[in-house]
């Protein structure tokens, strides 16, 4: 229900369209100590991968340091059942192991003494339940007209139906050709369509679009998460994107699950998820 | 409270003797309209009294002979000589001043309100006076003016509400002829919804608030509509840049029933239309009010009011989206008088603030989300005037609410709960003038809070920090049943006042009150939205209350030319509603899951030096302040900065205001404002990490920085043609500058990654740069044009 905001930002944008201003402006502001990130899942189909890297100062113009020497464990209900690899991109450690639907999993990362980023540590993940997802059922792209906001055009169209039963969160990933639509989180809980099907209950669900270029393969991603993963997303769109007019939020730290092994009261950043994944695509052929 | 009553009481028995009474209603004579808060002084006595909100003096003093004059600013003083052998009934009509541009006579008025009445933190603003004050677009906004005086600001530019004295907005009882208004402002905030032209007398209580009052816990703001010219037909409005306005009044029945009709459209839209951005041009974008008051006046003893507001903001896009949001209310009051000595009010009260968003109903994917919160009031209101020296204040009131916090239609029905509530509240005040130097106001009010079903109420399994995933039952309530009462003695609000007059130009004074409030606004952003709704105290959520503890030092100069004040508050908040991070306010039907508890402090001195009379008047106020807050939860989620007390959005240590008006002649006034105020608090970033592609900002502590101060300058010039003889048509043009200097005053500063499109496919790879960004809101210098017209 966030969005409806966004129309009041839209009605804030015509109010003060003629007089108000933007500038960006140089500024002297406090850093804090680095700290660890985590950020990474567990798949029931595409395996496991982590990302670790250390927060930075808020202006420092490049990516953040990351941690290239960690080991870096899977627990699927408190047992260790995969140690991940090194990838070839920095910070990046990987496997293959999928997890289970109805399995909970955590992630622990220790870093070594003599580390080049940071101090030696062990981080953990508090345990993540893998839910099950949605079953996508077929895609299409075809010309809609749309009432509100989007313009008339090509847009690729997903038939599936929600699972039945409420409480259940999503996160919706989308690619063109092979390269992700990024910076851009999408997730939705099933309030007002619990068990709907979108293609008769609702009208088939438009992801993407419109589309021009022939042959462009439109993918998509439905993955499950669980309400404190949907929550640390949504914070993570207002804190990110929701910034800039009169009705902004307050700025809040965006913290995840993962805690630091001999102090369960030290947060590191980042999030440990477990997603079931739906996947598919079209590919516009008018 | 039998006992308590025979105390308060007591004092009516002893005084009685061989005196009698005058009493009647003051009016103007231009127009009939009843003056508030007119001075009836026996100079020989040393005694007075006062116009009540309805224009109602009574004055109680021993057998003899002695002039009296009735005394109001900006009028001519009236003087009678009259004998006190029986009791009298006398209403006086008091004429415009002509001469107030002549600065010796007006003050030769003993107008000592300011010294001498026990009420402080009080400031009271006459249509007139608002007038003079340089506006934006040159639309008249009375909270605006508010703003302007110590102890009243704003989040900033552009923010729903007002704060006073560190209070947060909801936190105002803010009444238009005794309705509650829950949302004050049109277009989001740039306006307040009183039209001027309709508003006879605008009082702000910040502290000392009389027991006849509650409900909210920082301010009262009493505006009162015009009652209609009883005398003649009358037409007066304005053409200006943001709207239009027109008031016509006029008597039904000559001096005995009246009317007044204003009605007011801002036309932003048609601007819009004329831009060449689509994005703009589609828009549909205004608001409208309409006031509306009749009364008459059945006796001398009896007189009956009914009025009304309707006020409504739309928002849309093109046909295809529409928003639009108001507050309507309805007060119908009965006067009566049942003695010289006893003046009674008893008023029947609705008010109503809904909002809807949506497409059309024929849309395919069609859908509409409304909210309303609904409140009906009985009230009863007694002043008992037994002498001179001695007023008692006493009363009922009875609230009923109705919430309904979200209903959606359209694609999937769903309706979150309605929730009901009742408050009823009794109160009795006593002032008296102990000796020619001590006058001493006490009062208590008692109120409750019954939170009733028919509702679904869910149990936690901790109750004190519900988790929407720890819901163990639910019970049902029946309709009327009793979820939660608050109606022990939590709910006394005793309400204190003492003046101390050291000479007939200097006093001092001092007040302590408690307040209580039951409805809280739900809202997590820097200013409230119009989609904020009013939740009420029950299960999961506690009544707030304040202490608020206030002395003074007051001080008239130049025979009362000149009044200075400095007034030092402590104020203490307890059971502040606060909310988690990331909270969902919006159609979620687990609302105590998103709160926490917090309490607050704010504290400050205020001085004021204002001269009213003359052809050159204004104020100087300043403020220095402090606004804080402290939420310390069992957990991480529902702790706020660590559990230590934090700067409020609305802290600026220092607030100054210049207000300044000059009469040239009469043809030419002039104005001017100038505004200084520290800068609110942000809160900025202390690191980033990454998460996917995405830079987030690590936020540690809440409002640690501050944005740079504000300052501000606006003029303003007002030309009267000379007027015709025995033309009743006049007009004045109005012209000014609203940020005369162009000043880029920041509303806030905020961080983004430098690359923020959610459009782009193709990602340029930038997303670890990062940026800090200043918002100003007027940016520019704003002139205005206005035409205004009386006939």
């Amino acid at each position: 229900m966030k969005a409806f905001y966004i129309n009041i930002s839209i009605a804030l944008v015509v109010i003060m369209g003629l007089s108000s201003c933007q500038e960006v402006i140089d500024l002297d502001i406090p850093t804090t100590d680095p700290r660890v990130s985590v950020v990474g899942r567990v798949t029931d189909s595409e395996g496991t991968s982590v990302t670790v890297s250390v927060s930075a100062p808020y202006f420092s113009q490049t990516t953040t340091p990351k941690i290239n020497d960690a080991r870096v464990l899977l627990f699927e209900d408190d047992v260790m059942v995969s140690e991940l690899t090194r990838d070839s991109l920095e910070g990046v450690y990987s496997s293959s192991y999928n997890g289970i639907i109805g399995k909970t999993y955590e992630i622990q990362v220790e870093v070594p003494a003599g580390s080049a980023n940071y101090k030696e540590s062990t981080w953990r993940s508090f345990p993540e339940l893998m839910r099950p997802t949605v079953v996508l059922d077929s895609f299409k792209v075809e010309l809609l007209r749309r009432p509100i906001v989007f313009e008339d055009g090509y847009y690729a169209q997903v038939f599936f139906r929600e699972l039945p039963g409420s409480g259940d969160y999503y996160r919706i990933t989308r690619w063109r050709n092979d390269s992700l639509i990024t910076q851009d989180i999408n997730i939705t809980d099933d309030v007002g369509f619990d068990g709907f099907y979108f293609g008769i209950d609702l009208p088939a669900f438009a992801y993407t679009g419109p589309v021009d270029r022939v042959g462009d393969s439109l993918g998509l991603e439905v993955s499950s998460i669980s309400e404190e993963y949907f929550s640390y997303l949504g914070l993570i769109v207002t804190q990110v994107f929701q910034v800039g007019s009169t009705f902004d939020p307050p700025p809040a730290p965006v913290i995840g699950n993962i805690y630091n092994m001999d102090n369960k009261e030290e947060y590191g950043f980042g999030y440990f998820a477990a997603s079931a994944l739906a996947q598919g695509g079209a590919t516009y052929k008018p | 409270m039998k006992k308590f009553l025979f105390v308060f009481l007591l004092p009516l028995g002893l005084f009685a003797q061989n005196k009698y009474t005058i009493s009647g209603y003051i009016r103007d004579a231009s127009n009939g309209e009843e003056l508030i808060g007119v001075n009836i002084v026996i100079p020989s006595l040393g005694v007075g009294a006062t116009t009540n909100t309805y224009g109602y003096y009574s004055l109680s003093i021993t057998e003899g002979e002695y002039e009296l004059e009735y005394q109001y600013i900006g009028y001519q003083t009236v003087k009678k000589r009259l004998t006190f052998d029986k009791n009298l009934s006398l209403n006086v009509e008091l004429s415009p001043s002509s001469t107030q541009l002549q600065e010796v006579e007006v003050s030769s008025e003993k107008l000592d309100k300011n010294v001498s009445s026990v009420e402080m933190s009080v400031s009271k603003l006459s249509a007139k006076e608002i007038q003079k004050v340089p506006q934006l677009l040159g639309e008249t906004d009375i909270i605006r003016t508010l703003t302007l005086l110590p102890g009243i600001t704003t989040v900033g530019e552009g923010s729903n509400g007002f704060n006073v004295r560190g209070g947060a907005a909801d936190q105002n009882l803010i009444l238009l002829d005794e309705a509650p208004v829950y949302n004050s402002s049109h277009l989001l905030g740039f306006f307040s919804i009183f039209n001027a032209d309709a508003v006879k007398d605008v009082k702000v209580y910040k502290g000392g608030i009389p027991a006849q009052y509650g409900g909210r816990l920082s301010s009262v703001v009493d505006v009162r509509q015009k009652e209609g010219n009883s005398k003649n037909l009358a037409f007066n409005g304005g053409i200006g840049l943001l709207s239009s306005r027109l008031l016509v009044e006029a008597p039904i029945v000559k001096d005995k029933a009246s009317f007044m009709v204003a009605g007011r459209r801002s036309y932003a839209d048609i601007f819009l239309g004329l831009s060449n951005d689509s994005a703009l041009n589609q828009n549909i974008l205004y608001f409208y009010d309409l006031n509306a008051k009749v009364n008459w006046r059945i006796s001398d003893k009896d007189r009956i009011y009914l009025s009304g507001y309707f006020g409504k903001d739309k928002f849309g896009i093109s046909d295809l989206f529409g928003f639009d949001w108001g507050n309507t209310t309805g007060t119908l009051r009965w006067n009566h008088l049942f003695n010289k000595k006893l003046f009674s009010n008893f008023s029947a009260v609705y008010s109503d603030y809904t909002y809807s968003l949506g497409t059309p109903d024929d849309a395919t994917l069609n859908f509409r989300l409304t909210s309303r919160i609904q409140d009906y009031h009985l009230k009863g209101a007694f002043s008992y005037y037994q002498s001179s020296d001695n007023r008692i204040d006493f009363g009922f009131e009875g609230i009923f609410y109705r919430f309904s916090p979200g209903k959606f239609t359209g694609v999937t029905d769903i309706e979150l709960q309605q929730e009901y509530g009742l408050e009823p509240a009794a109160y009795i005040s006593h002032e008296i003038k102990a000796s020619s130097r001590f006058t001493f106001q006490y009062g208590l009010r008692y109120s409750s809070f019954y939170k009733m079903g028919d509702q679904l109420v869910r149990t936690y399994q901790n109750p004190d920090r519900p988790e929407k995933t720890e819901v163990i039952d639910s019970v049902r309530y029946g309709s009327g049943e009793v979820i939660r009462g608050f109606d022990g003695l939590q709910g006394l609000e005793p309400r204190v006042a003492v003046n101390y007059l050291i000479n007939e130009n200097v006093s001092l004074k001092a007040s302590y009150n408690r307040t209580r409030q039951y409805i809280h606004l739900i809202s997590n952003t820097n200013s409230p939205t119009p989609l904020d709704l009013y939740r009420a105290a029950g299960e999961y959520i506690d009544p707030a209350t304040v202490h608020q503890y206030a002395a003074g030092y007051f001080q008239n100069f130049r025979q009362n030319m000149y009044e200075f004040s400095i007034e030092a508050y402590y104020k203490e908040f307890l059971n502040m509603v606060d909310y988690r991070n990331n909270a969902d306010l919006i159609f979620n039907e687990y609302i105590e899951t998103e709160l926490v508890n917090g309490i607050g402090r704010a504290y400050g001195a205020e001085i004021l030096l204002r001269k009213q009379t003359g052809k050159f008047t204004g104020w100087i106020g300043y403020t220095i302040s402090r606004s804080e807050r402290k939420v310390e939860g069992p957990t991480r989620e529902t702790t706020i900065n660590d559990g230590e007390w934090y700067a409020s959005n609305y802290d600026k240590l220092h607030d100054l205001s210049i207000v300044a008006n000059y009469t040239f002649n009469k043809k030419w006034d002039v104005g001017a404002t100038f505004i200084f105020q520290t800068g609110r608090p942000y809160t900025p970033p202390e690191g980033k990490y990454e998460f996917e592609d995405i830079t987030i900002p690590i936020y540690n502590k809440r409002n640690n920085q501050r944005i740079p101060a504000y300052h501000r300058m606006d003029l303003s010039a007002t030309y009267t043609p000379t007027r015709k003889e025995n033309k009743r048509f006049y007009s004045t043009w109005s012209f000014g500058v609203y940020n005369l200097y162009a000043r880029k005053n920041a509303y806030s500063i905020f961080f983004q990654p430098e690359s923020t499109s959610f459009s782009s496919a193709e990602f340029d790879n930038n997303f670890s740069r990062t940026q800090a960004v200043q918002l100003s809101i007027f940016a520019t210098i704003i002139p205005f044009v206005t035409w205004n017209f009386n006939f």
